[in-house]
């Protein structure tokens, strides 16, 4: 249980990171919306929150 | 610094705010309801007292013992099994805060899937917590929380759930507590709960079990005693005796074939009477219409009185609803019956109290009176 949690949370912040590295390079603003979108629940899920 | 990078700066700020106040929202939903011990507790104990391996896990709940102090027999309650069941919850508190037991013992367990309070299931718009006023005047507050451990303490869920008997259930079952007996010590986290349950049966030698639970008004076993087989009499002369009450209720027998619940693996792994009871909760049904915490308190719901009228729920319903008063007070008036009834037919093992309030009672003077007020 505890290796798939760390590689579970390994994971997302691997994908959280590039989804705002992604957010720096997007032109269109409404793509870097969808991306906030994405990094919420990723963060609160990286955290265990919920 | 290009447009596009100071927009993804400001959108990171914002984003950051919003975690922080949904984190805040969840994480409050951690915190600890206030139970206060009443008149006749004369200690608490831990899940881990009886299964060392849950202590400092979330589930480690609180195990209350109503101790008399003279021979008698010894009666469970369970609350709490189902966090979304609000009246398991609320009548096992009133016992904590309200009895006075004058032979032999009680020993409550208001939270039996602790887990599941910590959070609620997602879409179904639940309010978070629920609120009384006593009659000192204050607020107690109690949260209402998911059917199922907290996915945070128990994942990932399986596509489909084999149980220890070999039975499939849906992959979501495998949270649910009243799925998980007897328990496992080396199982996952809900059957772990459920091991730990079962060794305060053996290690406190229950005689008599009762696990509280409310159903949504649409499903066919509600206002309900389900008795293990062993169980049957003493439930059927409690039912009889309801009726005189004015209190319908139907009767049961634990199906053999339905593994895994608490009226079942009860009996079948332990010496105790086990009992399961139901009353009607339209918070949980499929076809309530808005959900918050008036329904919860009050049952009232347009959509149930229509369904009433079609000819399609088990329980009576109109524009009074099923309050968590009504609720509450079955299941305590139930659980007197029980224990009445037990006394008389094993005078040996008699458990005697008073001062819990019956259904009447808590008809005419409302749950909140019966709270002790918090300080």
């Amino acid at each position: 249980m505890f290796i798939i949690t760390l590689t579970y949370r390994l994971i997302i912040l691997f994908f959280t990171t590039l989804v705002i590295l992604d957010m720096f390079k997007e032109e269109d603003i409404w793509n870097q919306l969808t991306s906030v979108f994405v990094i919420i629940p990723f963060v609160l899920r990286l955290f265990m929150i919920k | 610094m290009k447009k596009n990078e100071k927009i993804a700066i400001f959108l990171l700020i914002f984003a950051a705010f919003v975690i922080v106040a949904a984190g805040l929202e969840f994480v409050d939903q951690w915190k600890p309801d206030l139970i206060i011990p009443g008149p006749s507790v004369t200690r608490t104990a831990r899940l881990s007292d009886y299964f060392p391996k849950l202590k400092g896990e979330y589930c480690d709940t609180t195990i209350y013992f109503l101790e008399s102090g003279e021979p008698g027999g010894t009666v469970m309650v369970l609350g709490g099994t189902h966090p979304n069941e609000p009246s398991s919850l609320l009548s096992a508190v009133l016992l904590i805060e309200n009895a006075v037991v004058t032979q032999g013992r009680i020993i409550v367990i208001p939270q039996a899937n602790l887990s599941g309070f910590s959070h609620n299931d997602p879409q179904e718009a639940s309010p978070r917590k629920i609120h009384f006023e006593t009659a000192g005047g204050g607020v107690r507050v109690f949260r209402y929380g998911s059917r199922a451990t907290n996915p945070i303490h128990q994942w990932p869920d399986p596509d489909i759930y084999i149980n220890q008997f070999g039975q499939s259930l849906s992959g979501s079952e495998t949270r649910n507590l009243n799925r998980g007996y007897p328990g496992d010590p080396e199982g996952n986290y809900t059957e772990q709960i459920c091991y730990g349950i079962m060794e305060v049966i053996r290690q406190e030698a229950s005689d008599l079990s009762i696990d509280l639970h409310e159903a949504s008004p649409e499903y066919p076993v509600i206002n309900a005693i389900v008795a293990h087989e062993r169980a049957i009499d003493l439930a059927s002369i409690a039912v009889l005796d309801l009726q005189m009450e004015d209190l319908d209720y139907s009767l049961e027998i634990s199906p053999p074939s339905f593994r895994g619940l608490t009226h079942r693996e009860w009996g079948d792994y332990s010496d105790t009477l086990a009992i399961l009871m139901e009353t009607a909760n339209a918070s949980q049904g499929r076809i309530r219409g808005k959900t918050d915490e008036a329904l919860v308190l009050t049952g009232k719901d347009k959509m149930y009185v229509k369904a009433a009228e079609l000819g399609r729920l088990y329980v009576p319903y109109d524009e009074n609803g099923h309050p968590i008063e009504e609720r509450v007070g079955r299941h305590l008036t139930a659980t007197k019956m029980l224990v009445e009834n037990m006394n008389m037919l094993w005078p040996e093992q008699a458990v005697v109290y008073h001062g819990v309030p019956d259904y009447y009672e808590l008809m005419e003077q409302g749950y909140g009176n019966y709270l002790l007020p918090s300080l």
